[in-house]
C-alpha cells in the first residue's frame, strides 16, 4: 500500500486577523503563539534582558490585539507586528535604562538554557551574549533596531523601510552603520572560537 | 570592484555586483578580505547568542495575561503579582497610556518639515526647545514635543544682548532621533529660543564638505532666508552621522561652530553663537 501523503496547511495570517476582529479568541490565540517567537527575539536583541523582552512582548500583543482595526494588509501581519514590537521596544528602552540579564549574565528561570548540562559552555555562552548585548547597546536606537530587524527577525530591507517609513537607502546605510560599529567594538580576540 | 563598493555589498548586501568579481577583489585586498573575515565573525556570534526560546509556562502565563487585559481592560490594574515576571502587570496601563509626567495628554505632531515649509512655519510654527521650555522626545519616526513647565526667570542669564541671536551659556538639551543631514535653524531673540529642524530622510552626510548635497542645502537655506528678510536665524549644520564631529569650514551665512550629531538621544548645547 503506497503510504498516503498530508500535508498541512496553515491558516494564512490575513484570515486569522479577519476571525480575530470577529471576536475569534481562537484564532488571535493562534496568531499569538505563531509570532510570540520571533516578537520575543526582537524585543530581546533591542534590550538586551530577558524580562523586559517578555514585557515588551505582552505590550505590543496587547497593542496590536487592540488595534486590529487599524491593520490594512498592505504590509504582512508579521510587518506589521514586529514594527509594533519594535516601537514598543524602543520606549522601553527610554523609559529605562538597558540593562543585562541578572547577576553575572546569568539567565533567569524563564528559558531552558540547552548549555546547562555543560557549566563551560554555559559560561562561554554567557560571556558571548554579554559582549554582544554590550555592543549592541551602544548603537544609537534607531540603528540598533534597524539592524535587529534585518538580522533576528530577516526582514527584507523592503519591509523595513516600510515598517520604519524610511527610503530602502536608508535601512541599508542604517544597516551598514550597524554593522561596521559593532566589528570595531567586538574584541575578536576575546571571542576566540568564532569563525 | 573599489573597496567601498565592496564591503557596502558585504555590509548590505544586494546581490548585484559580480560575485566572481566579488571574489577577485577579496582575493587581492587584505582591507576588504579582513572586512569579510570579521562580518563572518559577527554573524557567527550572532547565531551563538540566539536568545534562547522562555518555556511553555512562561508563555502560558503571558497569554493569560494577555487574555485577561482584551477581555477586560479595566482588569489591568487589579491583576495580583503572582511571579516576580507577572509583577509588571500593574505597570500596563500606565505604560499604555504614556501620560507626560504631571501633564495630561499633550498635543502631539509632527514636524519633519521641507525646507519651503520650514520658511513658511518659521513665523508661526517653529518647534520651541530648550532651556527647559519644551523637550523633544523621539518616538517611533517622529519627534514629538511635550511641553514642559516654563522655567524661572532667573535661570535665564541677565543683561543677554537682543534682539539678535545671542551667545548664551544656558545649555540647551535636545532629544532628537535625526536623520543623516538636516538642518537647524535656530533663533534666540524671540520670548522663547525656537529651534527648527529640517529633515528629509536619505540625505548624505557630510555637511563638513560644503560640496556635499547636504552642504548645498544649508547654504542655499541660509540664502532663502536672506531674500526673504528673516532675521534672527541661525542657520547651522546638523545630522552628520554617528561619528561626526565639529563643522569647522566657514560659509556664507552659515554658522559652523554647532554640530548636532545626529543618531543622538541627547546633546547638551553650550553656546549659541551671535550674528
Amino acid at each position: 500500500m503506497p503510504e498516503s501523503l498530508t500535508t498541512s496547511v496553515q491558516t494564512p495570517d490575513e484570515l486569522l486577523v479577519r476571525r480575530a476582529r470577529e471576536g475569534d479568541a481562537a484564532a488571535r490565540e493562534e496568531l499569538f503563539q505563531r509570532h510570540r517567537g520571533d516578537s520575543y527575539r526582537v524585543a530581546y536583541r533591542q534590550l538586551g534582558n530577558e524580562q523586559d523582552a517578555l514585557d515588551v512582548v505582552q505590550e505590543a500583543m496587547l497593542k496590536a490585539f487592540s488595534a486590529l482595526g487599524d491593520f490594512d494588509g498592505r504590509s504582512g501581519f508579521r510587518t506589521w507586528l514586529l514594527k509594533i514590537v519594535t516601537n514598543t521596544a524602543l520606549d522601553w528602552g527610554r523609559r529605562r535604562k538597558r540593562r543585562p540579564n541578572g547577576p553575572a549574565g546569568e539567565n533567569p528561570d524563564h528559558s531552558p538554557d540547552p548549555a546547562a548540562d555543560d557549566p563551560a559552555r554555559r559560561l562561554y555562552q554567557q560571556d558571548l551574549r554579554r559582549a554582544l548585548d554590550q555592543a549592541l547597546g551602544r548603537l544609537t536606537p534607531t540603528i540598533r533596531s534597524t539592524f535587529v530587524l534585518f538580522a533576528e527577525a530577516g526582514m527584507s530591507y523592503k519591509e523595513i523601510a516600510e515598517a520604519q517609513c524610511v527610503p530602502i537607502g536608508t535601512v541599508m546605510s542604517r544597516i551598514h552603520a550597524a554593522r561596521v560599529k559593532l566589528q570595531a567594538d567586538l574584541d575578536w580576540d576575546r571571542l576566540n572560537g568564532l569563525s | 570592484m573599489r573597496c567601498e563598493d565592496v564591503i557596502r555589498e558585504l555590509a548590505a548586501p544586494t546581490g548585484e555586483p559580480d560575485p566572481a568579481a566579488m571574489a577577485q577583489h577579496l582575493a587581492g585586498c587584505p582591507e576588504c578580505s579582513g572586512w569579510a573575515r570579521r562580518a563572518a565573525q559577527l554573524e557567527a556570534l550572532w547565531e551563538a547568542t540566539r536568545p534562547p526560546e522562555p518555556a511553555p509556562e512562561v508563555w502560558d502565563s503571558v497569554w493569560a495575561s494577555l487574555s485577561r487585559q482584551l477581555e477586560d481592560p479595566a482588569a489591568v490594574e487589579s491583576l495580583a503579582p503572582a511571579t516576580a515576571w507577572s509583577s509588571r502587570n500593574g505597570r500596563s496601563s500606565q505604560v499604555l497610556a504614556h501620560p507626560a509626567p504631571g501633564h495630561p495628554a499633550a498635543p502631539r505632531r509632527t514636524w519633519r518639515l521641507a525646507a519651503i515649509t520650514v520658511l513658511g512655519l518659521a513665523q508661526a510654527a517653529a518647534i520651541l526647545i530648550a532651556l527647559g521650555l519644551v523637550e523633544l522626545t523621539p518616538i517611533h519616526d517622529r519627534n514629538e514635543i511635550l511641553p514642559k513647565p516654563p522655567l524661572a526667570q532667573n535661570e535665564i542669564p541677565p543683561g543677554l544682548p537682543t534682539p539678535s541671536v545671542v551667545r548664551v551659556a544656558v545649555p540647551v538639551r535636545v532629544e532628537a532621533d535625526l536623520e543623516e543631514g538636516p538642518a537647524v535653524m535656530i533663533r534666540m531673540d524671540g520670548p522663547a529660543p525656537q529651534v527648527v529642524v529640517e529633515t528629509r530622510p536619505g540625505m548624505a552626510a557630510g555637511i563638513g564638505r560644503w560640496s556635499g548635497v547636504a552642504g548645498r542645502r544649508l547654504l542655499r537655506i541660509a540664502g532663502l532666508l536672506r531674500a526673504a528678510g528673516i532675521e534672527g536665524w541661525s542657520v547651522v549644520a546638523g545630522g552628520l552621522g554617528g561619528a561626526a564631529m565639529a563643522v569647522q569650514e566657514p560659509a556664507p551665512g552659515v554658522d559652523t561652530w554647532y554640530v548636532m550629531l545626529n543618531e543622538m538621544e541627547s546633546l547638551d548645547i553650550p553656546r549659541i553663537a551671535a550674528r
